[in-house]
């Protein structure tokens, strides 16, 4: 599924440094192929969400560029979308479920009524959602609210899925529930997913590729090709030895290690704040 | 608070009586003019507003409060969110707004009257300018407030920026703005008995000043009687629609907490 397919995300050098001054973003180069599944892993606090948020363009980056197809991004574009940690605040309380899906559809002129209300059905379908259509958001569990932005996100048709820690809020059973219906869902509409993670065996168990980032402000550590077998199942992929291996390399490259969990995490890496105001869309 | 009359109150209804009934007995005992028993008030009370006298005294105040109410709506809640939906107007103008907020609305009549003179516009006017206030504020946060992840996910779907103020910021901000709207109308409804007070021929609050003047005592108890019940009521049927429009910011907050 991976190697011969074409580049379809293309992040080029790529740096953000906020309006205070914070350099949050150093330098990032990766890049993402058609219906590939790809992590980016990092201590948390490496400025993960803001490399997420100026990949799809809600940040204006300070350098570098991004690429989609060869074209550059400066506005959020259709073919991309980004489901948020934080479920309880990215959907709508006052929509059903149903609501929440067909929502984005609402400006899409290519599709008619009907259109809309069967792709957001299949969306809803396809999360395992059906029966609680009607429901508002709510009213359901963490992890079901968690599917309700996912079908939103797939309901839209995107070819690629940017993932912010989306599982990072619900318990251990429903993570794996969630990481297994993601994979489900890229086979099922061809979806390209780009996952960013503080978790390494989340990231090793999910992707074709993980790129590892350093503490902030971020570069890549290293890009590992993570040569599992497909398709991947929560017991066995986990007691693979290549698994084992993969998650500990990168831990390693991390440098946490499990008796000095936080002192490890700081990597001595002093570069000289500039402060150079730049003005930072607000809204 | 969904039924006014449940079990739970049954407790509180039997604390009005008593006091009801410590007021009878006081006032029979103590035989002042000024203080009359309950059941004068009461007698007084349906003689006077089951006659011409609601339509001549009530009605003209219910009507300047509609409208001066209706406009502080309006005006408060656009205002409030625009201010609240651009981070730079609402850093401008805050300090402003805390300032003149902070100024009791009563007091505002005076330059009303100067302005604009006693006729209704001048109630509606101040009514209008007191209850705004309560209602900017809170319609200001409510849009201020919007989680940045609601409104991010309505740029990443492609919405516009009016879009996005009315599918996504307004919504947001409603219980902000039924919050603000309900102080709006206390407010509002201290507004109207003290500009009638001060300059008018007719209302509630003229009718009440006017009763204590010419000594007719319990017709000035009858009329606090009657601004208590119309209270009563606009709170009570403000929030049975409020639970209507936003259930499901009360069922999400019975949720959290």
């Amino acid at each position: 599924m991976s190697n011969a397919s074409e580049v379809l995300l293309d992040v080029n050098e790529l740096q953000k440094r906020y309006a205070d001054g914070t350099l949050a973003v150093q330098e990032i180069t990766l890049n993402v192929r058609e219906r590939e599944f790809v992590s980016i892993v990092g201590p948390s606090g490496c400025g993960k969400t803001t490399l997420l948020k100026t990949i799809c363009a809600l940040l204006t980056p300070t350098k570098g560029s991004v690429r989609l197809h060869g074209e550059l991004i400066t506005e959020p574009p259709p073919q991309m979308v980004l489901v948020f940690q934080d479920y309880s605040r990215s959907l709508f309380p006052w929509l059903s479920v149903t609501g929440n899906v067909v929502f984005p559809l609402r400006k899409r002129k290519d599709m008619t009524q009907a259109d809309k209300l069967s792709a957001s059905q299949r969306a809803i379908e396809a999360v395992g959602l059906t029966k609680f259509a009607k429901h508002y958001p709510w009213q359901l569990s963490g992890g079901m609210q968690q599917r309700v932005a996912i079908a939103r996100a797939i309901a839209f048709r995107p070819e690629i899925l940017l993932l912010d820690e989306p599982f990072a809020s619900v318990d251990a059973l429903t993570r794996a529930d969630l990481e297994d219906l993601t994979l489900a869902l890229r086979n099922e509409f061809g979806i390209t997913m780009l996952l960013v993670t503080h978790d390494i065996d989340e990231a090793v168990y999910l992707s074709d590729r993980v790129f590892v980032l350093s503490t902030p402000p971020s570069t890549v550590l290293e890009e590992i090709p993570i040569p599992l077998s497909q398709p991947r199942d929560q017991v066995a992929t986990r007691s693979e030895p290549a698994f084992l291996q993969l998650r500990n390399h990168i831990h390693g490259l991390i440098g946490k290690k499990k008796d000095d969990g936080m002192k490890s995490f700081v990597l001595e890496q002093t570069i000289p704040r500039k402060v150079e105001l730049e003005g930072d869309p607000v809204r | 608070m969904t039924k006014i009359f449940n079990r739970g109150n049954a407790a509180g209804i039997i604390t009005v009586i008593v006091l009801l009934g410590a007021w009878q007995v006081i006032a029979m005992w103590k035989q002042t003019v000024y203080v009359p028993p309950v059941s004068t008030i009461f007698l007084t009370f349906l003689k006077e507003w089951f006659s011409p006298t609601f339509h001549q005294q009530a009605v003209p105040s219910l009507y300047r409060m509609a409208v001066g109410y209706f406009c502080a709506s309006v005006i408060g809640i656009c205002i409030g969110i625009t201010i609240g939906s651009f981070k730079r107007i609402y850093q401008l103008l805050d300090p402003v707004l805390q300032f003149w907020r902070a100024i009791p609305a009563t007091a505002i009549i005076p330059v009303g009257i100067l302005l604009i003179g006693i006729g209704d516009q001048m109630k509606m006017v101040v009514i209008c300018f007191g209850a705004m206030w309560p209602i900017l504020i809170n319609s200001a946060d409510g849009a201020r407030l919007v989680p940045t992840e609601r409104l991010d996910t309505a740029r990443i779907f492609g919405l516009s920026n009016f879009e996005t103020l009315i599918r996504v910021i307004v919504p947001s901000a409603t219980p902000m703005i039924a919050a603000g709207m309900r102080t709006g109308l206390s407010i509002a409804f201290i507004m109207i008995v003290v500009s009638e007070m001060i300059g008018s021929t007719d209302g509630l609050g003229y009718y009440i000043l006017q009763a204590q003047r010419t000594f007719a005592i319990p017709e000035m108890y009858g009329g606090i009687l009657l601004l208590a019940i119309l209270g009563f009521l606009l709170n009570t049927g403000f929030v049975q629609i409020e639970r209507r429009v936003l259930a499901w910011h009360y069922g999400q907050s019975a949720r959290t907490v």
